[in-house]
């Protein structure tokens, strides 16, 4: 079957400084990888080259098994970055159905747009602007407005980096919700190992520098997974094992 | 926001009230000739005597002032997008900005009269020249500062450089150009008087120079006043549609 991403012996740079090198992996479709690593080690940049942001400088990535470019030029991506502003002068079905204004040529679709603020939780706060949500509705936005085109690919860049851990809970489990529905692959950076464990199939661990993919660690837990996992003793045995990996 | 904008306009009127009466009574108990300083109450009469005058005399310098705003920050809304799209354009671009800023208009303005002449056209150039580098600043710092994280998410989504353009720099520069617009609207009023001041034969500014060379300071006082008081309509019409337009920014609800 051909992967929703392929990464083949990538490498990126910024300026001189080589930040990944022979970064090599694949993602099924309706999988969920997360990529862990010491801050600063280059989960950000691994991002920016699968959203096509960053050229590599060496390798190549894929998306359905043309350049990423495409993908990009299909709106086959989304993004959600960690501290979601939003477009502030926009309402939040206005933010939710912005994709739609971009690229192609749509026409605003208020109701898929509406369908995705129902299952985030938000079609109570369809007129309110950014300013009036808390940070957990603001990333429940971030997070329709990424799916509204129901993209190939979801890039999520510690999405809940900025909650408090209750908001953290409660995103988790939508979160892992959410993408189920969703045919594509998600990857999902973090530095909470946990949640790492608690929501892939896999774990990337992205370590050295230049950095590369040290090490892989499959997650066998049965979905649906709740928090409750996290007190079981092989849950807590397999964060340690991607934690000696770092 | 009415309200606090009247209660605001009320304390402003009773100090500036207050104010005139203590310079009334100094005027009267020190006995200062009106040619040093006129009473406010004389002042007060002599607008009150003739107020066409100052209204079609002060409709002269707001339109010269209200054109040479509008061109003023067009062009550099212009140059400024310019600039925010191209570090290239930025390197050649901002030297020339800086020089207009760095001309002192009082210099070059007798220049704007020989070149164009006593009708209206150099008091709208002045006053272009100087809302121009306020404008400029602010369209260029508004429309680069952008969230990184919502360009990345319209880049991602492959949206083109007008697009990004439309949907994301313009509205986020928004408290930046109302913040230069205010800026330019004041200095556009002052440039259109500094440039009646070099040859002109309407406008308040050559009523402020007729009226010195006369020694007549209730005119001159007069005058100032008219102007003042435009200033202040400029700054509250640019508050109230700064908290319609900007009701999703802190600019916005502090205004309000």
């Amino acid at each position: 079957m051909l992967p929703t991403i392929a990464v083949r012996d990538a490498a990126a740079r910024y300026g001189a400084r080589e930040v990944l090198r022979g970064v090599a992996f694949e993602v099924a479709p309706g999988e969920v990888v997360a990529v862990v690593g010491r801050s600063g080690v280059g989960k950000t940049t691994l991002l920016r080259l699968l959203s096509g942001l960053l050229q590599p400088a060496a390798g190549m990535v894929a998306v359905d098994g043309a350049p990423v470019g495409v993908a990009r030029s299909r709106k086959a991506i989304g993004l959600v970055g960690q501290d979601a502003r939003l477009h502030p002068w926009r309402t939040v079905r206005r933010n939710v159905s912005l994709p739609f204004e971009v690229n192609v040529d749509d026409t605003a679709d208020f109701a898929l747009a509406d369908e995705w603020l129902r299952k985030t939780g938000l079609s109570g706060a369809a007129d309110r602007y950014p300013r009036e949500l808390s940070g957990g509705m603001r990333q429940r936005v971030a997070l329709a407005r990424a799916l509204v085109l129901r993209p190939r690919v979801l890039l999520l860049d510690e999405p809940l980096g900025a909650l408090d851990e209750l908001t953290r809970e409660d995103l988790r489990g939508e979160l892992a919700r959410l993408w189920t529905s969703l045919e594509g692959a998600v990857v999902y950076v973090t530095h909470d190992l946990d949640e790492a464990v608690l929501l892939a199939d896999r774990v990337l661990v992205l370590a050295g520098d230049p950095a590369s993919i040290v090490t892989t660690v499959p997650v066998a837990f049965a979905r649906p997974r709740t928090e409750k996992l996290r007190r079981r003793a092989d849950f807590a045995a397999l964060v340690d094992l991607v934690r000696s990996m770092l | 926001m009415r309200t606090r904008l009247a209660t605001d306009l009320l304390i402003a009127a009773l100090a500036l009230a207050v104010l005139a009466g203590l310079l009334e009574i100094w005027v009267r108990i020190a006995a200062v000739p009106s040619y040093l300083f006129p009473a406010p109450s004389s002042v007060l009469v002599r607008l009150v005597e003739d107020p066409t005058f100052f209204a079609l005399e002060a409709a002269v310098t707001v339109i010269e002032a209200t054109f040479g705003f509008l061109i003023g920050v067009s062009a550099a809304f212009i140059v400024g997008a310019l600039m925010a799209h191209s570090r290239a354009l930025e390197r050649a671009l901002y030297p020339l900005a800086v020089l207009v800023k760095l001309t002192p208009i009082v210099a070059v303005a007798p220049l704007f009269t020989l070149w164009f002449g006593f009708g209206s056209a150099p008091k709208v150039a002045i006053a272009a020249l100087i809302t121009f580098f306020p404008m400029v600043v602010n369209a260029f710092v508004g429309l680069r500062d952008v969230d990184p994280q919502e360009l990345a998410f319209l880049q991602v989504l492959d949206a083109s450089r007008w697009e990004v353009f439309r949907t994301l720099r313009v509205p986020s520069s928004l408290p930046y150009l109302f913040s230069g617009a205010r800026i330019s609207a004041n200095l556009a009023l002052i440039g259109a008087v500094v440039a009646e001041w070099t040859g002109a034969d309407r406008g308040l500014g050559r009523v402020i120079l007729v009226a010195n060379a006369n020694l007549d300071l209730a005119t001159l006082f007069g005058a100032v006043l008219v102007l003042v008081l435009i200033g202040v309509a400029v700054n509250v019409a640019a508050s109230t549609v700064e908290v319609r337009v900007l009701h999703w920014h802190p600019l916005g609800q502090e205004t309000a």
